[in-house]
């Protein structure tokens, strides 16, 4: 009798629980997760698998992302081949039909952009890991950040169609809010005088392309492949030619390397640039806000290291 | 010499229809081919020959409609010195019949510990452990069944995993074999403990049994754990499994035997790392005429430098020192060298944890 009830009570409780979970969405990248939690409030539970300070393009298929996945209502990937190498894995693996590619339960917001850097003709491996589709380093536009804010307030309010309204009036003033600061970010980056930067891989090309910079050499050789010495040599000479002032270096690779190339250069800066949100810049406005000042740190460091050049070559 | 014309027939036939596949519009059945290749250099290893390749396999893979997917993979591998042509594996899978749940059947590498469910050439040292070629084959145990695999609903990772298959053969073999009494039958149980970017931890508990047409019955129980995650800026790898193995013939003395293997592994700079794989066997029934148990060992110590030009080129170079220590004999040690080459063409679809 005691037994028949307990078993009742525990069958009871789980039933509960799962009657007032919330949706649980699943973000490949925090940026995605940072937009989620943007818009849909408290309506929905939010987890992001890759956390800001990760290559979104290497990650472990770990089974607790596995594990996570089988619970997902929805999952939220960038695609454009970003996640190529583990999320396919995640999805087979976790076996939940509510969430596999083309279902209702899944969305790439990556082509929902105009996309840059569509690579024309065919391609191989030999030219590193190209994404035929194009850069897939989309969320690092706020203009474009805005429009997939759009998407995923669509796709959002089709889970809790009772606050899809809601949604949407979140998504516009956060894309109304991204478009004003967008205004204050590009008057600073310009009067900040750079215009012309190296970074280790092609992160920041959408981010540049709004704010009217140049995007002068990767320290990689081809996509994904690790810088070799012989390719930062022609890294450092085309940016002693080409009036280079930052090498901004994503914050999961190693500055090591663009610290000692820049010793070669003049009045170069190098810094370590986080290209997503994370437990440190916590939204998206915290992320550009800090992109920007790094940006225009190089107008207060300029008189330093014309000072340092001057000193070395005295000595 | 049928049997060879056979498998050089089926070779050329597999071929054909990968490159017409290829040719062909297949555009839109998401028809992926991928194609790995494995040399093999060995210095001083009487069993091995200097340098060949030790295996060659070509997979073809996609969605076979909304509910199945389906592979089919064929290898060319090096025995005593002669190229031979096998299916290796040949199954529909399906995922989508309800939460958790995933089927196979057809021929496929059984999903027991680690090793065995890892392709050859993705292994991260060069030779299979002693335990794993005295109990799997070289390769691991393929064979003609039905898999189910269920991932709980539960607040932490475990997976459980039944199959059953044909169990004419066991292990690498390249005859027909005899029916079984009882068919192989296996289980696994994973689990997975996750540390963040430190520390992942994942355990498998498995069982493997099988009567065979003799009457003989086997039992294998095992163990695996896989670690890796990040120390220092530093990629690591810990990689281990232990089996046990009872054989109990129609009459006669029942045979029971152990073996590890233990397989750290660092990275030391970009695309280097530096691992050491030391592997253990015994039989633990050995026994003298008086019946006593005697002690007897094989051990080998390997450690192995690997260099990952990408995802898909690999190069390994490992000095491998064995000793064995048999009752009645002198103990026999070996030193050997090895090198391995190995690239993939084509898509590679990614690994487990």
């Amino acid at each position: 009798m005691i037994s028949k009830k307990l078993i009742f009570f525990i069958l009871l409780f789980f039933v509960s629980v799962q009657a007032f979970a919330l949706p649980k969405v699943i973000t490949t990248t925090s940026d995605l997760g940072a937009i989620v939690g943007e818009i849909g409030g408290n309506n929905f539970s939010v987890t992001s698998i890759c956390d800001g300070t990760r290559d979104p393009h290497f990650l472990e298929a770990k089974p607790s992302y596995i594990l996570a996945v089988s619970k997902a209502d929805l999952v939220i990937a960038n695609g454009l081949g970003l996640e190529v190498g583990w999320l396919p894995k995640l999805l087979t693996a976790a076996r939940n039909p509510k969430v596999t590619e083309n279902s209702s339960g899944y969305l790439e917001v990556g082509s929902a952009v105009k996309v840059l850097e569509i690579p024309e003709g065919p391609i191989n491996r030999s030219q590193g890991d190209v994404h035929p589709e194009g850069n897939p380093h989309v969320t690092l536009d706020p203009i474009r950040l805005g429009e997939i804010a759009l998407v995923i307030a669509e796709k959002l309010g089709k889970i809790v169609p009772k606050s899809a309204e809601s949604f949407k009036k979140n998504a516009l003033a956060f894309q109304l809010k991204l478009q004003e600061k967008t205004k204050d970010w590009q008057k600073r980056i310009a009067a900040s005088g750079v215009k012309s930067v190296i970074t280790h891989h092609k992160t920041l090309t959408y981010f540049f392309d709004r704010f009217g910079i140049t995007n002068a050499g990767m320290l990689e050789p081809f996509p994904g492949v690790p810088p070799t010495a012989k390719h930062i040599l022609s890294v450092i000479q085309n940016a002693s030619k080409n009036n280079v002032k930052m090498i901004l270096i994503e914050n999961y690779f190693d500055s090591k390397i663009a610290e000692k190339a820049a010793s070669q250069i003049p009045n170069i800066l190098v810094a370590s640039v986080p290209v997503a949100v994370s437990s440190k810049n916590k939204t998206s406005f915290d992320l550009f806000e800090e992109l920007v000042a790094t940006i225009e740190s190089y107008k207060k460091e300029e008189k330093k290291l014309k000072e340092e050049k001057k000193a070395k070559d005295q000595v | 010499m049928k049997r060879n014309l056979y498998k050089k027939f089926f070779a050329t036939l597999f071929f054909l229809i990968s490159s017409v596949l290829l040719n062909a519009k297949t555009e839109g059945t998401g028809l992926e081919m991928s194609a790995s290749v494995d040399f093999l250099a060995t210095v001083n290893d009487p069993k091995q020959e200097t340098f060949a390749i030790r295996e060659a396999e070509v997979s073809l893979f996609a969605p076979i409609d909304h509910r199945f997917h389906g592979l089919l993979s064929i290898a060319a591998h090096r025995e005593d010195g002669v190229s031979m042509f096998e299916l290796h594996e040949a199954f529909i899978r399906g995922d989508k019949f309800f939460s958790g749940f995933s089927a196979k059947a057809g021929q496929f590498f059984l999903g027991v510990g680690r090793l065995n469910q890892v392709h050859r050439h993705d292994w991260p040292f060069i030779s299979p452990p002693t335990v794993f070629k005295k109990y799997f084959g070289n390769e691991g145990i393929l064979d003609t069944g039905l898999e189910v695999s269920y991932l709980l609903p539960l607040p932490f990772y475990l997976d459980i995993t039944a199959g059953v298959t044909s169990g004419w053969t066991f292990g690498h073999s390249h005859d027909q074999g005899k029916q079984p009494k009882i068919p192989t039958h296996y289980g696994r149980l994973k689990t997975f403990i996750d540390g963040g970017d430190a520390f992942g931890l994942a355990l498998g508990l498995n069982y493997i049994g099988r009567h065979s047409s003799e009457g003989e019955r086997l039992h294998i129980f095992g163990l695996d754990g896989v670690a890796k995650g990040e120390i220092f800026g530093r990629n690591y790898l810990f990689q281990t499994e232990t089996w046990m193995r009872q054989t109990i013939p129609k009459s006669g003395e029942k045979n029971l035997s152990l073996g590890f293997y233990l397989f750290p592994q660092m990275e030391l700079v970009k695309s280097f790392k530096l691992g050491v794989l030391f592997d253990y066997y015994t039989i633990l029934s050995l026994e003298n005429v008086l019946g006593n148990k005697v002690s007897n060992s094989d051990y080998a110590f390997s450690p192995t430098l690997a260099y990952d030009a990408s995802e898909f080129a690999s190069f390994k170079l490992a000095y491998k020192y064995l000793r064995s220590n048999q009752p009645g004999k002198v103990s026999e040690e070996t030193h050997s060298a090895e090198f391995q080459i190995v690239f993939i063409l084509g898509a590679h679809p990614a690994h487990d944890f």
